[in-house]
């Protein structure tokens, strides 16, 4: 029974408190008047209240704190002194991981899971246009890096036809990514094959950690506008729901070359989760999105006429979905069973080719305690890849237009506890099966050394495979017609030259053995560091190398020098990184790190082209990551990095007629993002930032692509404006 | 240990690296306000808790100023309210949590009286689990003298009360009492 006079008090209280009309001492008076009030009312309702004492009034901060901010297993990780103390525990992983968290993903202004993974250490991002970015691990990077796994919610986004992440297609809602895993090297005794140089795993929050509304969108220059908004709800006891839609626009990066060439795309995508959860029968996850991605292109294609190639310049149409249902049950106390499923639908409609992608996945992953030193994880599970292509040009074109193939695997992994909480020793091993190159098995062993809590040191050997992809297997790419020299009078004369890349079966998988040490260490309350090294050694690497001789039955026309894939490249990449983290003050972090990549691979026959330059890999990179807090609720957080030169072989370079090796140099660069958020509540409910980017130049090149397209953008200086509202 | 290493490799559960300032006071608070989002309540509980969840708090107990963190604050649709009682026969009416501090009244008599009321109950009294109660809270140290809390559950208690915690909760408690 609400009383008049109470809810007019409280009024009064609330539009103090925000407003500041009403002074800290008349609020004061309000609430001990509410509180009168409340002991009259509950004499009256003699029963309720006779026995229980009202609780002491709360100070402000406390009244604002939402206990949701933190979940069960952030708490659960707090180290507790007698008295406060900073949280920072070392992760006991006998692997070079690194963890963003939602709060770094918010606090770097970045808008792309792309640009995110800058944070990371030891991890190369590079961006070749609007959407397209380099990512990889270690070395060996390319547009479409072959050797890095990605994963979002456990459903793997590498194409297995292009051998790569389309890092344009790959969006989600940011404010709900609870964490990304970035793991640098090998990790494919569990995820399987082409888990070669790294593993970047998005994990996104339960629902029952995103309920409510949240809003949030801007614009900018580059960032011409974004809005995305999400809602999260109980459907009943125990199951919890989130829905959630976010529309990007986003302009073109600068062109170098002249013409009305633009890269710019507009996307929106939206999905939702439902958790449900249960003891008895564990727990059950059912989670979806679904994309579409317009965006202008520019490819160049060629033709027998001078001057030997056309434009293609219609926008291309990128759109998907995906469905996951997931279930975990919890045995016993020592035994563990999930099993997940998906389906996953990816179109791309372009002017070269429309290809459309159905993969059908299914996992199931048993872990389990074994005596009282033991513990085995081991699991299975199967997937099936289904394409068609639609359409095709004179660029690239395919054998096979519709092909179905699969990939099996099994695998298990050991830990075995030495010296309880010192010493663990883990050996695994994955066995795969693909359609292209059979049987793969990718065994590793770890060892982890915890002399402290302070303190932990890790040695691992493991070797890992990349599978071949369906392109290299089966695709046909005319790369481009190279000008020939007309007849003279004591001379034939050379035919225009048409470079063909045609994909091979005989192409094998690319090997690598991986040697690796890593060392994380607090010193005090405030300092952490953590230092990977690594050797890693390769075989059969790809080459591209020229079939036979040139097919002159139609010279004088043009001729056709065809080309294919071989494994004929191997030697070795070694490096290290290390992240250093300092706790200064209450109000700031910083968070320096430095990663060093030195590459030595060399082609062992003697008619190669290419088609992987050992320099696509900056040598050094320096990032320094600032996060202040400043009085009157500011935030202030700086990203500055140094990159080092990087050498692409790019289209002008690749199509050389006499195989010269040609470099395209993207010089070294030094760059900083800044953020500047206000809360002018005090609390996150409402926030509102600024975020300069790329801001020490007017523009500069990354990256480029090795194929299809001449067109070398440069990324701006850019800024934009966000407010974020949630209740 | 294990757990603490990557293992599932949809839900790696490796150390986080939140950071955050809070007292041993603080996150006992913040347990229960957990304990009140990730119980499926039965029994005679099952119509009550369609209102706010009602944390009740017997005795005295050392965490009282810091319950205001969770007192009133929202998850999903409901609400906690944190209410300390003197009467156990009127917290056993009202409350959907009870939390057990120092009382004069035994142990055995508290949880005789509650039997059959599907309350959760909650304390830091040693062996509680143990004897009968359902959920123990405790720090756990190491030989640096930093501590963690930790709860023990008595899965055979909740079965009986017909309450269920999530299974995500059961999974991070320290020891699952049969």
């Amino acid at each position: 029974m609400p009383n008049p006079l109470i809810q007019c008090v409280a009024f009064l209280c609330c539009s103090g408190r925000y407003q500041n009309l009403v002074s800290r001492k008349i609020v004061l008076l309000a609430l001990l008047f509410v509180a009168f009030c409340t002991e009259m009312q509950a004499q009256e309702d003699d029963i309720i209240a006779s026995d229980s004492l009202p609780l002491e009034e709360a100070p402000e901060e406390e009244t604002f704190f939402d206990p949701n901010s933190l979940s069960f297993e952030d708490l659960m990780a707090v180290e507790v002194t007698s008295a406060s103390k900073k949280v920072q525990s070392v992760a006991r992983a006998a692997t070079a991981i690194h963890v963003i968290t939602n709060e770094e993903i918010r606090r770097s202004g970045a808008t792309s899971i792309a640009e995110v993974l800058r944070l990371a250490p030891g991890f190369f991002v590079a961006r070749a246009d609007s959407r397209n970015h380099a990512v990889a691990g270690r070395g060996l990077a390319n547009l479409t890096t072959n050797k890095l796994l990605v994963l979002i919610d456990g459903r793997s986004v590498y194409s297995p036809t292009f051998s790569g992440v389309f890092w344009d297609v790959q969006d989600i809602m940011l404010e709900d990514v609870a964490r990304i895993e970035v793991i640098r090297g090998p990790g494919a005794t569990l995820w399987g094959a082409n888990a070669v140089n790294g593993v970047v795993n998005v994990i996104t929050k339960p629902a029952i950690d995103t309920q409510g509304t949240l809003i949030s969108g801007g614009g900018g220059t580059v960032e011409r506008g974004f809005f995305s908004a999400r809602y999260g709800f109980p459907l009943g006891d125990q199951i919890n729901a989130r829905l959630y839609g976010k529309y990007t626009d986003h302009d073109s990066l600068e062109a170098t070359m002249a013409g009305p060439h633009t890269d710019g795309f507009y996307r929106w995508l939206g999905g939702g989760r439902i958790d449900w959860d249960y003891s008895e029968f564990g727990s059950v996850t059912l989670q979806g999105d679904v994309y579409r991605n317009r965006q202008s292109q520019f490819w160049q294609q060629p033709i027998t006429a001078p001057p030997l190639f056309e434009d293609l310049t219609s926008d291309g149409t990128m759109s998907g979905g995906n469905v996951l249902s997931r279930w975990q049950h919890t045995l016993s106390d020592e035994s563990e069973l999930s099993v997940q499923m998906y389906f996953d639908r990816a179109v791309r409609d372009q002017s070269i080719y429309r290809q459309s992608l159905n993969t059908y996945d299914l996992e199931a992953q048993h872990r389990f305690a074994w005596g009282e030193r033991q513990e085995i994880i081991w699991g299975t599970g199967a997937r099936v890849f289904s394409d068609s292509w639609t359409r095709t040009s004179s660029l690239t074109s395919i054998q096979n237009p519709e092909r179905q193939h699969e990939l099996f695997n099994i695998f298990v992994q050991d830990e075995i506890t030495l010296i309880e909480d010192r010493l663990s020793f883990m050996a695994g091993t994955k066995l795969e099966h693909n359609d292209f190159t059979g049987y793969e098995i990718q065994p590793s062993v770890r060892l982890l050394w915890t002399p402290s809590d302070e303190q932990s040191f890790w040695l691992s050997a493991s070797r890992a495979m990349r599978t071949p992809g369906r392109a290299e297997a089966d695709a046909i790419v005319n790369q481009r017609i190279v000008g020939g020299i007309p007849a003279g009078p004591f001379f034939p004369g050379i035919p225009p030259t048409l470079i063909q890349i045609v994909g091979s079966s005989d192409f094998d998988a690319e090997e690598l053995i991986a040697y690796e040490a890593g060392l994380r260490s607090k010193f005090g309350e405030s300092i952490a560091l953590d230092l990977s090294v690594f050797y890693n050694s390769y075989q059969d690497l790809r080459t591209v190398e020229a079939i036979g001789t040139a097919d002159v039955s139609n010279a004088p026309a043009y001729a056709v020098q065809q080309f294919s894939f071989f494994n004929n490249r191997q030697g070795d990449i070694y490096g290290a990184e290390l992240a250093l983290t300092f706790d200064l003050t209450d109000w700031w972090r910083l968070r320096p790190s430095y990663s060093l990549s030195v590459p030595n691979t060399e082609a062992s026959a003697a008619n190669v082209s290419t088609s992987t330059s050992d320099n696509a890999y900056p040598v050094h990179q320096v990032g320094l990551y600032s996060l202040m807090d400043l009085p009157g609720d500011l935030h202030l957080d700086l990203y500055g990095r140094w990159i080092d030169e990087v050498e692409i072989l790019t289209v002008q370079t690749v199509i050389d007629p006499f195989n010269l090796p040609g470099i395209t140099r993207f010089p070294s660069y030094f760059s900083l993002d800044a953020r500047l958020a206000w809360n002018p509540f005090g609390n996150r409910n409402v926030e509102l930032a600024i975020v300069g980017q790329n801001l020490l130049d007017d523009a500069h090149p990354e990256y480029a692509w090795e194929v299809f397209t001449p067109q070398l953008t440069e990324v701006p200086r850019s800024a934009y404006v966000k407010l974020t509202v949630s209740f | 240990m294990a757990a603490a290493i990557c293992c599932f490799h949809w839900t790696c559960l490796i150390g986080t690296l939140q950071a955050a300032d809070l007292t041993a006071k603080d996150l006992k608070a913040l347990y229960l306000f957990n304990f009140a989002k990730f119980t499926k309540w039965g029994g005679t509980q099952k119509d009550k808790t369609a209102g706010p969840i009602t944390i009740g708090i017997l005795g005295t107990i050392q965490f009282n100023d810091r319950l205001a963190l969770i007192d009133g604050k929202r998850f999903g649709k409901k609400s906690v309210l944190v209410k300390t009682f003197h009467s156990l026969d009127q917290a056993r009416r009202e409350c959907q949590i009870l939390f057990i501090g120092d009382t004069p009244l035994g142990l055995s008599d508290i949880l005789d009286t509650l039997r059959g009321s599907s309350i959760l109950t909650v304390s830091e009294q040693k062996n509680f689990a143990r004897r009968g109660g359902m959920v123990e809270l405790y720090l756990e140290g190491n030989i640096q003298g930093k501590q963690r809390l930790v709860f023990d559950v008595n899965l055979s208690t909740l079965k009986e009360e017909d309450l269920s915690l999530n299974s995500r909760v059961l999974k991070l408690a320290n020891k699952r009492i049969r």
